[in-house]
C-alpha cells in the first residue's frame, strides 16, 4: 500500500497545481454521490484507493486523473485528484526518498543495470540523472516542471503532433468512469458540413465539445455550425466512440 | 535610514554577481557589511531599525529551520542520520574546540567557537548541490543527513547554552508548556490552519508572520528564549503543512537573512586587535578538520576514500548557523574570527564543490595511469 501511495504521489509533478485542480473538480463532481466502485467495496481491508486496470489504460492515454478516497472511517469524503503522466510505471524497482531541504528523489533501475534518478526540488525545478551501467559520473538534464511533463508525455507514447492529441482521463471512483478526449483536423470531405448533416451524435455516439477555428475556440458548437476546412475539433466519447468517429465521418 | 537604503542596493548587486559566478553570496553580505560599516568606510552604522530587521532575520532563520525538522523521518533511519553525523560531531567539533581553547580563548569562548566550526551551512551545501547537479551521487545524501544531524544538535547547543543561567527546573516546565501549547494547536487547530494557508489573498503570509513575531515576544515575555520558541513553532506547524508555511515564510527569510548578514558585518570591528594568527589557524583548521572527518565518513559509510573527498569538497562551508550563534553568544573577538572562517571557508567551498568532479577525475587518472606504468614481470 505504502509503495503505491509513493508511485501515485509521483504522479503529480508538482502538488500545488494538482491540490488546486482537485478543488475544482471536486465543485464540479460534487453535486452527485460518490459511487464507490464494487471492488472498492469489496476490499475493506484496503479502502483508500482500488487500482484501476493500469495496464489497459497506460497503452492507451498519456494522461490519468485519478480519485482518491481518504479517511475510510470518516464520513466526509476527501477527494484527492492526482493528475499525472504515468512516466516509469512498472514493476521495476523504484525508489522514492524525501529528502529533507531539497525535495523528492525519485530513482529506479532498469532491467539493463542502468540507473535514472529524478528530483523534484523545493525550488521547482526538476532534475534528471542517468548513468549507465558501469559508468561512475552521471550526467543530469534540469527541466522546468512543463519541460519534465512534455517528457513525460514522450516516454508514455503519447502522440505530440497538435492536430491528433489524445487524452484519457479515468475516475475511479466513479465505477471506473473513463472518457476519451481526442483531437482531430477537419478534413476537406466534411467542410461545408454542419454537425446537424454528419448526424455526429447518432452515428457515432461521440460529441464534438469545441472547435477551434484560426486560433479561436468554439466552445460547445451548435448543430447547425458548419465546418470549414483547417477547423480542429475537440471530441469527447469513449474510445470505441472516438474510433467510430475517426473511421465514419473523418474519412469519407 | 539612508545607510540602511545604501546597504539594502548594494546587496542587491553582490547578489546577482554571486548568483551570476554560482558562489554563495553569504560571504560577499559580510564583506559589503565590513567595508560599508566600522572597519571600512563608515557609511551604514547599526541602529534601531537595522537591529530589527536582523533579529527578524534570525527569527525566520530558526523558524524555518524548525520547519525542515522532520524528527519522524529522522527516527524511520536513524543509522543513516548517526554514524555520519557522529563522526563529524566529534572530529570537527574536538578540533575546533581544543584549538580554540589553546589559541587562548576561555572555556566558554572556546565551546562557542567549536560549535560554530562544526555546523556547516545547510543552506549552502544544498543549494550548491542542486547548482552542480550532484544530487544522485550516493555522497549525496550522505550530505544531507549530515545536515540534518547538525541541525538537531544546534538546536539541542541552543538549548543548553540559553537554560545556562537559569533555574533549571522552572525554565524547563516554562519550555514545556510552552511547546505543549504549540503543538496541542498544531493538532487540534490542523483544520483551521490549513485552511488559513489554503487562502490566496493576503492572509496566509501575514498569519505566517504574525505567528513568528507573537511566539518571538511571547516567549520574550515569559523569559524563555526564543530562539528555542520559533523553532518549536516551526517543528510545531510542520505537523500541518510545512510546505505552505516555507512557501509563506520565504520572502521574510530572504529579505531579513541579507540584512542580518550585512549588519553583522557593519558591528564587526576588525580595527581593533584582531590576532591575524588565530583567524588564520582557525581558518585553516575548519578546512582540514572537514577533510579529516568527511574522509572517516566516506570510508566507514561508502568504504572510499574518493567518496570522503567528495563529502569534503561539499561540506566545508560554514555560514549561518555559525553566524547566528556569533551574533547570539559571541563576544568581540569570537565575532571576527567566525566572520573570518565563514567568508574563507564559504568561499573556499563553493570552489571545491564546483571542481570536486575534476579533482576526482585528475586523482583517478592519475592511479590509472600509475597502474599502466607498474609492469611486474620487467626485470630485464
Amino acid at each position: 500500500m505504502k509503495s503505491f501511495q509513493a508511485i501515485l504521489a509521483f504522479f503529480s509533478l508538482s502538488p500545488r497545481p494538482a491540490r488546486d485542480l482537485s478543488s475544482g473538480l471536486f465543485n464540479r463532481v460534487g453535486g452527485e454521490e460518490v459511487i464507490p466502485s464494487k471492488e472498492e467495496s469489496d476490499a475493506g481491508s484496503a479502502p483508500y484507493f482500488t487500482p484501476p486496470d493500469l495496464s489497459k489504460t497506460l497503452n492507451a492515454n498519456p494522461l490519468f486523473l485519478f480519485y482518491q478516497e481518504g479517511s475510510p472511517g470518516g464520513s466526509r469524503h476527501t477527494i484527492i485528484i492526482y493528475l499525472g503522466i504515468i512516466f516509469l510505471m512498472s514493476a521495476m524497482a523504484l525508489r522514492s526518498v524525501n529528502l529533507p531541504g531539497v525535495g523528492t528523489k525519485y530513482e529506479i533501475e532498469t532491467e539493463k543495470g542502468d540507473t535514472i534518478a529524478i528530483f523534484f526540488t523545493k525550488t521547482g525545478t526538476i532534475q534528471m540523472y542517468t548513468l549507465q551501467n558501469g559508468c561512475q559520473t552521471p550526467s543530469a538534464a534540469v527541466m522546468t516542471p512543463i519541460e519534465a511533463r512534455r517528457l513525460g508525455n514522450i516516454l508514455t507514447g503519447a502522440i505530440i503532433e497538435a492536430d491528433k492529441e489524445s487524452v484519457e482521463i479515468a475516475f475511479s471512483a466513479l465505477a471506473d468512469l473513463r472518457v476519451t478526449i481526442h483531437t482531430f483536423s477537419i478534413p476537406k470531405s466534411v467542410a461545408g458540413k454542419t454537425i446537424e448533416d454528419l448526424q455526429i451524435r447518432a452515428k457515432t455516439g461521440a460529441t464534438i465539445i469545441a472547435v477551434c477555428r484560426h486560433d479561436k475556440n468554439i466552445i460547445n458548437p451548435p448543430p447547425a455550425f458548419t465546418f470549414e476546412t483547417g477547423d480542429a475539433a475537440l471530441v469527447i466519447g469513449e474510445s470505441d466512440q472516438i474510433d467510430k468517429f475517426e473511421k465514419e465521418i473523418m474519412v469519407e | 535610514m539612508e545607510g540602511f537604503i545604501i546597504a539594502l542596493f548594494v546587496c542587491l548587486i553582490l547578489a546577482l554577481i554571486s548568483k551570476y559566478l554560482s558562489i554563495p553570496a553569504i560571504p560577499f553580505y559580510i564583506i559589503a557589511g565590513v567595508i560599508l560599516g566600522k572597519t571600512g568606510l563608515g557609511i551604514v552604522h547599526s541602529d534601531e531599525i537595522s537591529l530589527f530587521f536582523s533579529d527578524m532575520g534570525l527569527l525566520f532563520l530558526l523558524f524555518f529551520m524548525g520547519l525542515e525538522l522532520k524528527l519522524d523521518r529522522i527516527i524511520a533511519n536513524p543509522s543513516k542520520v548517526l554514524t555520519g553525523g557522529l563522526i563529524g560531531l566529534t572530529v570537527d567539533m574536538g578540533i575546533g574546540f581544543t584549538a580554540a581553547f589553546l589559541l587562548g580563548f576561555t572555556l566558554m569562548e572556546a565551546f562557542i567557537v567549536g560549535v560554530a566550526f562544526y555546523i556547516t551551512s545547510t543552506a549552502i551545501i544544498i543549494t550548491t548541490l542542486i547548482e552542480n547537479r550532484k544530487l544522485m551521487s550516493k555522497e549525496s545524501e550522505t550530505i544531507i543527513w549530515v545536515t540534518v544531524f547538525e541541525d538537531i544538535i544546534l538546536i539541542i547547543i541552543l538549548a543548553v547554552l540559553s537554560a545556562s543561567d537559569q533555574n533549571l527546573l522552572f525554565f524547563a516546565v516554562k519550555i514545556a508548556l510552552a511547546l505543549a501549547f504549540m503543538y496541542a494547536i498544531s493538532f487540534y487547530g490542523k483544520e483551521f490552519l490549513v485552511s488559513i494557508l489554503e487562502r490566496d489573498d493576503e492572509i496566509p503570509i501575514l498569519f505566517t508572520f504574525a505567528a513568528v513575531l507573537t511566539t518571538a515576544s511571547v516567549a520574550l515575555f515569559l523569559g524563555i528564549p526564543e530562539t528555542l520558541m520559533v523553532i518549536a513553532l516551526g517543528a510545531a506547524f510542520a505537523t500541518t503543512d510545512p510546505d505552505a508555511f516555507e512557501q509563506h515564510a520565504r520572502p521574510f527569510r530572504d529579505v531579513f537573512m541579507v540584512m542580518f548578514f550585512v549588519f553583522f558585518g557593519v558591528t564587526i570591528d576588525f580595527a581593533s586587535g584582531v590576532n591575524w594568527f588565530i583567524v588564520a589557524v582557525i581558518c585553516t583548521l575548519a578546512i582540514l578538520s572537514k577533510l579529516i572527518s568527511s574522509m572517516i565518513i566516506g570510508i566507514v559509510i561508502h568504504r572510499s576514500t574518493l567518496s570522503g573527498l567528495e563529502i569534503w569538497a561539499n561540506m566545508i562551508s560554514r555560514g549561518e548557523f555559525s553566524i547566528a550563534l556569533a551574533v547570539l553568544y559571541g563576544s568581540p573577538i569570537i565575532t571576527t574570527t567566525i566572520a573570518a572562517m565563514v567568508t574563507v571557508t564559504s568561499i573556499v567551498g563553493a570552489f571545491t564543490a564546483k571542481y570536486s568532479t575534476w579533482m576526482r577525475r585528475g586523482i583517478i587518472d592519475h592511479s590509472r595511469r600509475k597502474a599502466l606504468m607498474y609492469r611486474p614481470h620487467n626485470n630485464r
